[in-house]
């Protein structure tokens, strides 16, 4: 029975404090015994990774700036009316990182987690684990140019829906987690000297900071709005006052870098980029943090106002890869097609075919490089049997796994179809091989009109068919020929130009009145010769 | 029966609180979350209008897009001290921060001197931008410039 009881009891408390369940531990009120418990659960959490190397290469005194690896406009970097400030920070570490780690320099979108984080409200309040559960359940983020991915939410409204933002292109995430930097209890240098080193290794700060009373964000507010970027905040008069339960409030920016370069070490800051756009003296949305602070600041009942924490992400995924109908199919060569999507990631790509799905042949592999979006590929096969069912498909490899497009057939052709196709070519181009050869163009007039003669006329009945196919299959060696001499060429146009003459007249006036014509003028002209010999002939006889 | 009930009443509190303290998870308020804002009537006159250079990237509007400055006044006091507007210029923006276009000037008649009722919203609650301005005669969620016809 208790063992029933300690069952039930540790279900309750499952569902109790279930990630799902909204605000789950402040529900319960606790003591300040409790909470300084938790607070120093939060200090046991994991740890962002500090670069032992760097601690020896970061000087001292110097300044950086990651700014230059995040792509933004300022006066569009506006939350608004909207409480969302944890995820425009979050998506700028995620910004840099992407920069950085993949050489991709764009803007992410932040509609994309307010739309489409179901765990939450679109302006609700949270925290950088929120948004490292948000992308580890997607799997991708997305450009803020993506269609309807714009932030639009500035008015405090959700009215933009999931399902209306597009998410291709993406950028796949394969692992990404909240990490806190130790600055609570290791005293001031120390806390400097872990922050400097994560922002070394080219992590953007995720910092959230709490103020317990109206006064001080009072304070706060009209320093950004009266003072400029060079001015630096001081969080030490915020530090060991009341939390008052109506005034008191958190906010996350965006830690991109600091100075500390100055001798007096009063002029030592970090560099915050902030999500209330700009203002006549704040142009590109910064403000300065003073370095020198008690980074244990706390309220009076000892829970810290200042957390810094990072983000370990890793982008890319395995590719995708879709097989498109093959095309310039003959009897012996095709032309496969596919699409490849390498997800980030150095990807290769090749194609499989034959006979059946068991293929057993291959193209050369190619690279589709690491990009983000839809890469058309293809790849030339010959030596393929006429008249055949051929299978394929497209196979893309990179580090995260390799993806298989779907099977797809292809017929060559028989040898007349080759004809066939050869004349019905969308061009129409394909085929007059002598007469372009001599007049230098397949889009010459008179090669016009013997195409279409030979489309016309000719392919209409079995014995035009079958001279048609005679001169494909001996007229490109003739053509070619032709082509490389120029008297021949010259030759062969005068003596084609009866022949154009014929099949301009059979398409104007259809072949049997042509071929009436002809010999009305074959009659004519032989009875012209005949009286012509025959007044000859009388003449001699005269003679 | 009593027993069993504080029993179970003490077991959740200890087991939802070991909970807690073992999944590593920091209990704290979230940062950000809803915000108040105190309303304040006035005008808006506009400054100034000049055309904008094109993004240098793609992602914002398809139309050539225009700078709109003004400043506010209001006869009100405005209590809060971050909140004193008074004399400085302000960039007229829409909703998603693009910046309008011709059309968009045209259809609510957005010009240099004229004048527009305006309402400064200045933070009370929250850590949200702490200054916002509204138009009641112009809707800056109206996109339609930037859609295309169909």
């Amino acid at each position: 029975m208790v063992v029933l009881e300690i069952i039930l009891v540790l279900t309750l408390a499952e569902n109790t404090w279930s990630d799902k369940a909204p605000n789950p531990c402040t529900i319960m009120h606790p003591d300040r015994e409790t909470r300084l418990k938790w607070i120093q659960a939060y200090e046991k959490s994991p740890r962002a990774y500090i670069d032992e190397e760097l601690k020896f290469c970061i000087p001292l005194r110097g300044s950086l700036s990651l700014l230059s690896h995040l792509d933004y406009t300022p006066v569009e970097r506006n939350q608004g009316a909207c409480g969302n400030c944890w995820a425009w920070a979050g998506t700028g570490v995620l910004g840099i990182a992407l920069d950085v780690e993949k050489d991709i320099f764009d803007r992410l979108s932040v509609q994309f987690i307010s739309s489409c984080n179901a765990a939450m409200g679109c302006c609700e309040g949270g925290w950088l684990s929120n948004f490292a559960s948000f992308y580890s359940s997607k799997g991708y983020s997305i450009p803020w140019s993506n269609g309807n991915a714009s932030w639009q939410n500035g008015d405090g409204n959700c009215n933009v829906l999931c399902e209306t933002i597009s998410t291709s292109p993406d950028y796949p995430i394969t692992s990404i987690t909240a990490e806190t930097i130790s600055t609570h209890g290791v005293g001031q240098a120390q806390a400097i000297a872990n922050i400097k080193n994560v922002l070394n290794q080219n992590r953007a700060v995720w910092f959230g900071f709490f103020m317990g009373t109206q006064e001080d964000w009072n304070s706060f507010s009209t320093f950004w709005n009266t003072k400029s970027e060079d001015t630096v905040w001081d969080f030490d008069a915020s530090c060991g006052k009341p939390w008052i339960e109506d005034e008191g409030g958190g906010h996350a920016v965006l830690c991109v870098g600091y100075n500390d370069d100055d001798p007096d070490e009063s002029n030592h800051y970090w560099i915050m980029l902030n999500t209330w756009g700009i203002t006549e003296d704040r142009p590109n949305g910064l403000f300065r943090v003073d370095m020198d602070v008690d980074y244990n600041c706390a309220d009076d009942d000892g829970e810290f106002n200042l957390y810094w924490q990072t983000l370990d992400i890793a982008f890319g995924g395995a590719p995708t890869s879709t097989t498109d109908s093959a095309d310039s199919v003959t009897s012996s060569s095709a032309m496969l097609n596919g699409t490849v999507n390498p997800r980030i990631a150095t990807t290769t790509y090749f194609f499989e075919y034959g006979a059946s799905t068991a293929y057993g042949l291959t193209t050369g592999s190619k690279d589709a490089g690491s990009g983000a979006g839809d890469l058309a590929v293809s790849a030339a096969i010959t030596e393929l049997s006429p008249n055949t069912t051929y299978h394929c498909r497209l196979t893309a490899t990179n580090s995260y796994g390799t993806s298989y497009g779907e099977d797809n057939t292809f017929t060559t052709l028989a040898v007349v179809e080759v004809v066939n196709q050869a004349v019905t070519d969308s061009s129409g181009s394909s085929g007059c091989f002598i007469a372009t050869a001599a007049f230098g163009s397949p889009m010459q007039p008179y090669v016009k009109i013997l195409r279409e003669f030979r489309n016309q006329i000719l392919l209409n009945n079995s014995i035009g068919k079958s001279l048609v196919n005679l001169y494909y299959k001996y007229s490109p060696p003739m053509a070619d020929c032709i082509s490389r001499h120029d008297n021949l060429r010259a030759m062969i146009r005068i003596f084609l130009l009866p022949v154009v003459g014929m099949s301009w007249m059979a398409l104007r006036f259809g072949p049997v009145s042509t071929l009436g014509l002809l010999f009305l003028l074959f009659a004519l002209m032989s009875a012209y010769g005949l009286i012509f010999l025959k007044k000859i002939h009388l003449r001699r006889h005269r003679n | 029966m009593e027993y069993p009930c504080l029993l179970i009443t003490i077991l959740i509190f200890f087991f939802t609180g070991f909970s807690c303290l073992s999944t590593g998870e920091p209990v704290r308020r979230p940062v950000g979350g809803p915000c108040k804002y105190n309303k304040y009537k006035g005008l808006a006159r506009i400054i100034s209008i000049h055309k904008k250079e094109p993004p240098k990237k793609y992602g914002g509007p398809s139309y050539e897009s225009y700078e709109v400055k003004f400043s506010f006044h209001t006869d009100q006091i405005i209590r809060e001290t971050y909140g004193q507007v008074e004399g400085k210029q302000y960039l007229l923006l829409l909703k998603n921060s693009w910046y309008p276009g011709t059309k968009f000037l045209r259809k609510y008649g957005i010009e240099a001197g004229k004048y527009f009722e305006c309402y400064l919203n200045v933070i009370t609650k929250g850590t949200c931008t702490p200054v916002i301005f509204e138009f009641s005669a112009i809707n800056l969620s109206d996109y339609f410039e930037n859609q295309k016809s169909p």
